[in-house]
C-alpha cells in the first residue's frame, strides 16, 4: 500500500506542471488510493465483498493512515528547497484533502495540518495552494475553534491583494466558510477581525469577488461589535457606490450590475452606524449627472433610511428633499421619478417610526412643512404642468404614515377644497379633482383598500415589515424607540440575527383616515362632477374616479353611502352615451360589485332591467337604445353573484316581450336578450367560473321547454321569436356551453332525457318528430339542439343507443333526405361529432369503410338529373365533408383518403365548386362542434399532416385540370392557408424534417441546404398559384393569401425576390381603388408593398422603384381614409430606397 | 315578415360608384398636420410638434381646389435649419399626397431674419429639386423624415 503511494507520489512530482497528462494522472491515482482506504472498497472482486462488510473496522483508522502515509510520502518534497515542487507537493495534499471523506479525520490530525498550513502561509509561491487546504481543513468536522481563530489570523497578515483572482477567491471562501462554522470564535476576535476583514478586501476589484465580499460585510456587520472600525467598513464598502459595472458581452459568470448594486446596497443599508459616512456622500451623488448613479443613489436612500433612522436622517432633511424634488417636478425619465417618490415615501415613513409615539407628530410635520408648503404653491394654478408632479409628492409623502398624512390632509385638503369653490373652469376643477384623487389612493395604500378583511391585515403587513427591519438593530443603537415601544419585550429577547415576525398590536384599526372629515365634501364635488352636464368629459371621469376610489377605501363609506356612489354611478349607465364614461363607470361598478354586491343587486340591476322595452312597440326598441342598456347587464353578470340575478331577470324580461302581444315581428331585441346571456356564458367559461353547471337545471329546462313548446304547438315556425333560426342558434350555443362545464355524469343525464324527447318522443305524451323526414319544419328544426348537445358530450359518455352504427346509418339517412337546410346541417354535424368520438377504433374503420364512403360516392358522382338529385348530391357531399373533418381531427387514415376524394371532385364543373369550398369545412374550426371546447379527438398537429397530405394534390391537379375548374384548387389551397398556423408553412413537420436530415447524412449532403430546399420548396412550389389566386373574386382570400406574402416576406425573403417581377405588378393592381379591390384588400396589398424596402436588397427593388412611386401616387387619393395612410407609409418606405 | 331594414348589418366591404372611381370633389379632408408633426428636428432629437415649429392652426388646407399652406415657426430668428426643416416637409407633403394638391410653404410672419429669402428658396421648383439632388441632403432630409409615420403617436406614448 505504502509502495502504491509513494509510487504515485513520485510520478505526481517528476510529471511536469501540476496540469500535464501525466500529473492528472497521477493525482487521481493517488486520491484513488486514498479513497481506496477511505471506503474500503477493493478492486479485487473476490475481497470486495469481505471488505464491503466490515467497513466500520477499517474505515477510522484508514483514511487517517492513508493521509498520514500520504504525508509522509511527500515529506521531502513539501519542505523542498525547489519553490515548484514545494507548492506542487502543497497542491496535492490540498486537492486530496478536499477530496476525502473529511468526517474521518481526527482532531489531532487537522490540527497538525492546518498549523503546518498555516505557518506556511509567507511562503508565497505555495501560499495558494496553502490557500485551497485552508479552505478544505475549514470545512472538516474535527476543524476546532482554535483552528479557526489561528486560521483568521494567519490570513490577515497574508497580503491578499498581491495574489491573483481566484486565490482572492478562496481567501473569501475560506472567510465565508470560518463565519459559517465558527462564529462565536470568531467573534471573540472582536475587532482584530473586523479590521483584517477590510484590509483583506480593500482594492479588491473583481465582481465575483466583490460579491461574495459584500456578502461577508453584511455578515460582519450583523455578527460583530464595529462600533471602533465603522469608518473602515464604510470606507472599503462606500467606494463601489455608485456600480458602474458593465459585464463583458460573453460574460459566463452571468453576473450583473444590479447583482452588485443590490449586494452593496444591502450592506449600506446593514447598520445605522453607517448614517453619518454615507448621507452626505448619497447626497452628493444624488446630483450626479449620470441617470443610473442617481437612480442607484434614490434606491439606496430609500433601502437605507427605516435603518438609519429619523435622528440620522433629520440633519439632511431640506438638502434631500430637495434634490428629490427636482427629479420629480424636472422628471427626465419616469423610472427616476419612481425612484424619487420611493425614496421620499421611506424618509417620511422613517421620520414616523423613529421617534416615540408621544411626539411622533412634531418631527414628521416640522420635516414636511417646507415640503407641503412648495407643493400647495405649486397647487395654486392646479391646471399648470407642475400641479400633476406636485400631487405625487405629496401622495408619495401622505402614504408613508398616519402623522404625515394628518399634516398633509389638513394643510392642503382644505385649501384644495377652497379653490374649487371658488373656480368655474372646468379644467381647473379637473385639475383639481386629480389630485384629490392622489389623496384618496395615498390613504388607500395607508389605511387599507375595501379588499382588506376588517381587520386592517394590509396595513399590519407594511408595519410588521418596517419594524422587522429597524428592530434587529436596537439591540445596539437605540434609533427605533417606536418600535420598541410598541414591542417592549422584543429588544430584550431579540436574537441580533434574527428578522422574526413580530407581533403586531391591534393598535392601527383605530387610525382613520384624515380624509374622513371630508367625505361629505367629497362627495358633493365628485358628485357634481360626475353629473356635470359640461362636455368636458375628462371632468366628469375624475368626478367618477373620485366616487370609485372613495368606494374602495377601508372603513370609509357605510354601506348606505356605497349605495349612493352606486347610484350615481348608474345614473350614467341609464342616461349616458359617452362611450369611455360608460366603460369607466362599469369598470367601477364591477370592481364595487366584487366587494360590495349589495348595493348593485338592490340599485344597478333593477334599474337597468327596468329600463329595457318590455313590448316590441316600445319605440325604444326601434332605436336599439336597449344594446347599451343590455351591454352594460352583460359586463356585470360576470360576477358570480350579480349572475344568478341578472340571468332569471333577463329570462323574465324575455317572457314578457314574448308574451306580449305585438305587431312588431322583428325579434333582434329578444335575440340580443338571449345573446347578452350567451355572452356572458363565454366570457365565464373564459375565466373558467364554476357557476355555469347549475344553469342546466335553471337556464337550460326553462329555454328548451320554450323552444319545445313553441314547437309542438306552432308546427310552421311561424312564431316570430322562437321560431326563428338565430333564436334557434343562439339557445343551441347557450345550451352547448353550459353542457361544457359538466362533468361527465352530469351530461350523462341530461343527454339521456334529451335522446328520451327527440328519439322517443316522450314529451309529456305527445311525440316530437326531430328526427323524422316528414317532421313539421319547426320540429325538424329542433335537431340543432340535438346537435349541440351531442356535439359538446365528454369523451367517455356512451350514447342511449343500441348500436352506434344503426344510429349513424339513421342519422346519415335522414341528412340525406331532410327538406330542410337547418335540419341537415344540424344532423351533419351530429355525425360529425359522433363518429369524431367514437372510441372502438375499428369498428370505426369498417363502419366508414362499409357504409359510408362507397355510398356517399355513388351519390355525389351520379350524374345530376333533377333538382331533387342535386339536393341530394349536395347533402351528400355535406356529410362526406363533415365525417371527414371528424377523421383529420384524429389524423385518422380514412380522413385523408376521404379528402384525396374530395380533391377528386374539383374537376367536375357541377359539384366542383362547392367540394373546393367544403376545405373550409374541412379545416376551418366550427364554433358549435368538433373543437376543443367541445371535448372533440383532437391530434396534435393535425393542421401540419393535413397540409402536407393535400398540398402536393392540389398543386398537382391545379397544373392538370381544365381551365373551367383550376380555380377550384386554388379556392381550397386558399381555405388551407387561411386556417393552418404560419409555422407550418415555413417548417414541414418534425418527423419529416427528421427524415430529410437523416436523408442528408445518409448522402453525406449538407444538412442546411436540405432545410433551405424543404422550406422554400414549398413556397417555390405555391407562388405562382397563390398568385394567380389574388384574381378569384373572393376578398376574404384575397385578403388570407396577401397575408401569406406578407408573411413570406419576412420570413423567406429569398422566395419572395425569385417572385418579385410578378408580386409587384399583382400588389399594384390590387391597392387601386377599382370595382373588385374591398378596402381591406387594398390595405393588405399595400402593407405587402411596404415590407419590402426593408426586407429585400437594394439590387431586387431597384429596377421596379420608379413603376411602384408613380402608381402609389393614386391610392395617395383613396376614398378610404385608412387606406391613404397605409399608402402615405409605403409610398415613404420606397423612397428611401438608396443603394 | 321582417321588417325591411331594421335589422340588417351595414356593409363593411366598401363599394364604390362603378361608373366612375374618381369621384368629383370635395374629398374627405385630409390631414396634413398628421402627415409633418412627427418629423425629426435636424438638431434636436425631438419633433416638430414638441418642438412648436409647426403647428395644426398654421396648416391650411382647400380640398376643393386643392391647396395646402403650411408656416412654420423656426425656433428663434437666426435658426441656421430653417430652410433644411422647410424642406423636410416640403418633401415630406411632396410624397405623401396627391398630385393634384400645390402646396405652398413659409416661415411664419416675423419669426426669422430673413424670411423672404426662406420663402422663396423653398417654394422655388428647380432649387428644391436641385437640393434634392445632393445625395448628401438627401440622406439628412430621410433621416428627417424617418420619424414622420408616428404620426404624434410619440407624444401620447409620453403622457402618462
Amino acid at each position: 500500500m505504502e509502495s502504491a503511494i509513494q509510487r504515485n507520489v513520485r510520478n505526481y512530482i517528476v510529471a511536469t506542471g501540476d496540469s500535464s497528462q501525466e500529473a492528472l494522472a497521477a493525482s487521481s491515482a493517488i486520491l484513488e488510493t486514498v479513497k481506496f482506504l477511505c471506503f474500503g472498497i477493493h478492486v479485487d472482486p473476490v475481497h470486495s465483498a469481505a471488505l464491503q462488510f466490515a467497513p466500520v473496522d477499517v474505515n477510522d483508522g484508514n483514511v487517517q493512515t492513508s493521509i498520514l502515509v500520504l504525508v509522509q510520502a511527500l515529506g521531502e518534497y513539501l519542505t523542498s528547497e525547489e519553490d515548484s515542487v514545494r507548492a506542487k507537493a502543497t497542491g496535492i495534499l490540498s486537492f486530496v484533502l478536499a477530496n476525502c471523506q473529511q468526517n474521518q479525520i481526527n482532531a489531532t490530525a487537522v490540527n497538525v495540518l492546518t498549523d503546518f498550513f498555516r505557518e506556511r502561509l509567507a511562503d508565497k509561491i505555495s501560499a495558494p495552494k496553502l490557500l485551497e487546504g485552508l479552505l478544505a481543513l475549514s470545512k472538516f468536522d474535527a476543524f476546532s475553534n482554535e483552528n479557526a481563530t489561528k486560521t483568521a489570523k494567519a490570513l490577515f497578515n497574508v497580503n491578499v491583494q498581491s495574489f491573483q483572482q481566484a486565490v482572492r477567491h478562496t481567501v473569501f471562501q475560506t472567510i465565508d466558510s470560518l463565519l459559517k462554522q465558527h462564529l462565536q470564535a470568531l467573534q471573540k476576535l472582536g475587532d482584530d477581525f473586523v479590521f483584517g476583514f477590510t484590509q483583506i478586501m480593500d482594492g479588491e476589484k473583481d465582481p465575483r469577488n466583490l460579491l461574495l465580499a459584500f456578502g461577508l460585510i453584511k455578515n460582519i456587520i450583523h455578527e460583530f461589535d464595529i462600533a471602533s472600525h465603522v469608518e473602515d467598513l464604510f470606507e472599503v464598502t462606500f467606494c463601489y457606490f455608485p456600480i458602474t459595472f458593465k459585464p463583458p458581452p460573453d460574460d459566463p459568470y452571468g453576473i450583473t450590475a444590479e447583482d452588485l448594486k443590490f449586494s452593496l446596497r444591502e450592506c449600506l443599508a446593514a447598520t445605522p452606524h453607517f448614517a453619518k459616512f454615507a448621507m452626505p456622500l448619497l447626497l452628493e451623488k444624488l446630483s450626479s449627472s449620470s441617470g443610473s448613479a442617481k437612480k442607484d443613489s434614490m434606491e439606496t436612500i430609500a433601502a437605507c433610511a427605516p435603518i438609519y433612522g429619523a435622528t440620522a436622517l433629520i440633519p439632511y432633511l431640506a438638502d434631500l428633499f430637495d434634490a428629490l424634488k427636482i427629479e420629480i417636478f424636472h422628471a427626465t425619465d419616469p423610472a427616476l421619478e419612481d425612484a424619487a417618490l420611493a425614496a421620499m415615501h421611506r424618509i417620511v415613513a422613517t421620520l414616523s417610526a423613529g421617534i416615540s409615539v408621544i411626539a411622533a407628530a412634531d418631527p414628521t410635520e416640522k420635516a414636511l412643512k417646507p415640503l407641503i408648503v412648495e407643493c400647495m404653491v405649486n397647487l395654486k394654478e392646479p391646471e399648470a404642468k407642475n400641479s400633476k408632479p406636485a400631487g405625487r409628492i405629496l401622495k408619495a409623502a401622505a402614504s408613508a404614515s398616519d402623522p404625515a398624512c394628518n399634516a398633509i390632509v389638513t394643510a392642503a385638503v382644505p385649501i384644495l377644497l377652497r379653490q374649487y369653490r371658488e373656480s368655474n373652469l372646468a379644467t381647473r376643477k379637473k385639475a383639481i379633482i386629480d389630485v384629490l384623487h392622489e389623496f384618496l389612493e395615498a390613504s388607500k395604500t395607508l389605511y387599507g383598500s375595501i379588499d382588506d378583511t376588517n381587520d386592517g391585515t394590509r396595513k399590519r403587513k407594511r408595519k410588521r415589515e418596517r419594524m422587522s427591519l429597524s428592530a434587529s438593530y436596537d439591540c445596539r443603537v437605540a434609533v427605533c424607540p417606536a418600535a420598541s415601544d410598541a414591542v417592549p419585550s422584543c429588544s430584550l429577547t431579540l436574537p441580533s440575527s434574527s428578522f422574526s415576525p413580530f407581533i403586531v398590536p391591534p393598535a392601527d384599526q383605530d387610525f382613520v383616515t384624515p380624509l374622513l372629515a371630508y367625505k361629505d365634501r367629497f362627495f358633493e364635488i365628485f358628485g357634481t362632477a360626475l353629473m356635470s352636464s359640461n362636455e368636458y368629459s375628462a371632468l366628469r371621469l375624475g368626478g367618477l374616479k373620485g366616487l370609485h376610489l372613495m368606494a374602495m377605501l377601508r372603513q370609509y363609506l357605510a354601506i348606505n353611502e356605497v349605495g349612493i356612489v352606486v347610484q350615481s354611478i348608474n345614473q350614467i349607465l341609464l342616461d349616458d352615451d359617452d362611450a369611455e364614461l360608460r366603460t369607466e363607470a362599469l369598470k367601477s361598478l364591477f370592481m364595487i360589485a366584487h366587494h360590495r354586491p349589495a348595493p348593485l343587486l338592490e340599485h344597478t340591476v333593477p334599474s337597468l332591467v327596468a329600463q329595457l322595452p318590455y313590448s316590441l312597440d316600445d319605440p325604444a326598441v326601434a332605436h336599439r337604445t336597449y344594446e347599451k342598456t343590455l351591454h352594460a347587464l352583460g359586463e356585470l353578470a360576470v360576477k358570480p353573484a350579480l349572475f344568478a340575478v341578472i340571468v332569471p331577470e333577463l329570462l323574465k324580461k324575455l317572457d314578457r316581450v314574448s308574451n306580449t302581444d305585438s305587431t312588431n315581428t322583428d325579434v333582434t331585441y329578444p335575440q340580443a336578450m338571449l345573446s347578452t346571456v350567451l355572452t356572458v356564458l363565454n366570457v365565464k367559461s373564459a375565466q373558467a367560473h364554476t357557476d355555469i353547471g347549475s344553469c342546466i337545471t335553471t337556464l337550460v329546462p326553462r329555454l328548451v321547454s320554450k323552444l319545445v313548446e313553441s314547437a309542438m304547438a306552432d308546427p310552421e315556425g311561424s312564431d316570430s321569436m322562437w321560431g326563428d333560426v338565430s333564436t334557434l342558434q343562439i339557445t343551441a350555443s347557450i345550451v352547448a356551453f353550459v353542457l361544457r362545464s359538466l362533468d361527465a355524469s352530469s351530461q350523462k343525464t341530461f343527454i339521456d332525457q334529451l335522446f328520451d324527447l327527440f328519439m322517443k318522443g316522450n314529451t309529456a305524451g305527445s311525440s316530437l318528430g326531430g328526427h323524422a323526414v316528414d317532421a313539421p319544419l319547426s320540429q325538424a328544426r329542433l335537431t340543432l339542439l340535438f346537435a349541440a348537445v351531442v356535439g359538446s358530450s365528454r369523451k367517455e359518455v356512451i350514447l342511449p343507443v343500441a348500436s352506434l352504427p344503426e344510429f349513424l346509418t339513421e342519422l346519415i339517412g335522414l341528412a340525406l333526405e331532410a327538406n330542410d337546410d337547418v335540419q341537415r346541417e344540424a344532423v351533419t354535424r351530429t355525425v360529425g361529432s359522433v363518429v369524431n368520438k367514437w372510441q372502438d377504433d375499428a369498428g370505426l374503420t369498417t363502419f366508414v369503410q362499409t357504409n359510408v364512403i362507397t355510398k356517399l360516392s355513388a351519390i355525389m358522382t351520379s350524374p345530376v338529373v333533377d333538382d331533387l338529385a342535386q339536393r341530394k348530391q349536395s347533402a351528400a357531399l355535406l356529410v362526406h365533408l363533415w365525417i371527414t373533418k371528424a377523421l383529420v381531427l384524429r389524423t385518422h387514415a380514412l380522413g385523408f383518403e376521404m379528402t384525396d376524394s374530395v380533391i377528386k371532385l374539383f374537376g367536375d364543373p357541377q359539384v366542383g365548386k362547392k367540394a373546393s369550398e367544403g376545405f373550409n369545412v374541412i379545416i376551418g374550426d366550427d364554433e358549435l362542434v368538433l373543437n376543443k371546447a367541445s371535448f372533440a379527438v383532437i391530434k396534435l398537429l393535425y393542421k401540419q399532416r393535413f397540409f402536407n397530405h393535400c398540398l402536393p394534390g392540389l398543386v398537382s391537379g391545379f397544373k392538370s385540370s381544365m381551365d373551367d375548374v383550376k380555380h377550384n384548387h386554388l379556392i381550397a389551397l386558399s381555405y388551407v392557408l387561411r386556417n393552418i398556423p404560419k409555422q407550418v408553412l415555413l417548417n414541414e413537420l418534425p418527423p419529416l424534417r427528421f427524415e430529410t436530415q437523416y436523408f442528408a447524412w445518409n448522402h453525406n449532403l449538407q444538412i442546411h441546404s436540405s432545410n433551405d430546399i424543404s422550406n422554400h420548396f414549398i413556397f417555390h412550389q405555391l407562388f405562382p398559384l397563390l398568385i394567380q389566386s389574388l384574381s378569384l373574386p373572393y376578398p376574404s382570400l384575397k385578403i388570407a393569401t396577401l397575408n401569406t406574402f406578407y408573411m413570406a416576406t419576412t420570413d423567406a425573403p429569398q422566395v419572395v425576390a425569385a417572385h418579385i417581377q410578378t408580386l409587384i405588378p399583382a400588389l399594384l393592381g390590387l391597392s387601386k381603388m377599382a370595382e373588385p379591390n374591398t378596402m381591406k384588400v387594398r390595405i393588405a396589398a399595400l402593407r405587402c408593398l411596404a415590407q419590402y424596402p426593408s426586407a429585400l436588397r437594394y439590387d431586387i427593388l431597384h429596377p421596379y422603384k420608379t413603376q411602384v412611386l408613380l402608381e402609389l401616387g393614386q391610392a395617395l387619393d383613396d376614398n378610404k381614409r385608412l387606406v391613404r395612410r397605409h399608402a402615405v407609409d409605403c409610398r415613404a418606405r420606397w423612397y428611401t430606397i438608396t443603394s | 315578415k321582417k321588417t325591411p331594414n331594421s335589422n340588417q348589418t351595414p356593409q363593411l366591404s366598401h363599394a364604390p360608384p362603378s361608373s366612375n372611381p374618381f369621384p368629383a370633389f370635395p374629398r374627405p379632408p385630409l390631414v396634413p398636420a398628421d402627415l409633418i408633426r412627427s418629423i425629426s428636428d435636424p438638431e434636436h432629437p425631438l419633433t416638430l410638434e414638441q418642438l412648436n415649429v409647426t403647428q395644426c392652426e398654421h396648416i391650411t388646407v382647400d380640398n376643393t381646389v386643392g391647396r395646402v399652406r403650411v408656416e412654420f415657426t423656426p425656433t428663434i430668428p437666426h435658426c441656421s435649419m430653417a430652410t433644411l426643416i422647410g424642406l423636410c416637409i416640403r418633401v415630406r407633403l411632396l410624397r405623401s399626397l396627391p398630385d393634384r394638391f400645390k402646396v405652398d410653404i413659409n416661415v411664419r410672419q416675423g419669426t426669422h431674419q430673413s424670411e423672404n429669402a426662406v420663402n422663396k428658396q423653398l417654394n422655388d421648383k428647380e432649387r428644391v429639386a436641385a437640393a434634392l439632388e445632393n445625395a448628401h441632403l438627401l440622406e439628412v432630409v430621410n433621416q428627417c423624415l424617418a420619424t414622420a409615420g408616428q404620426r404624434g403617436s410619440e407624444v401620447t406614448a409620453v403622457e402618462r
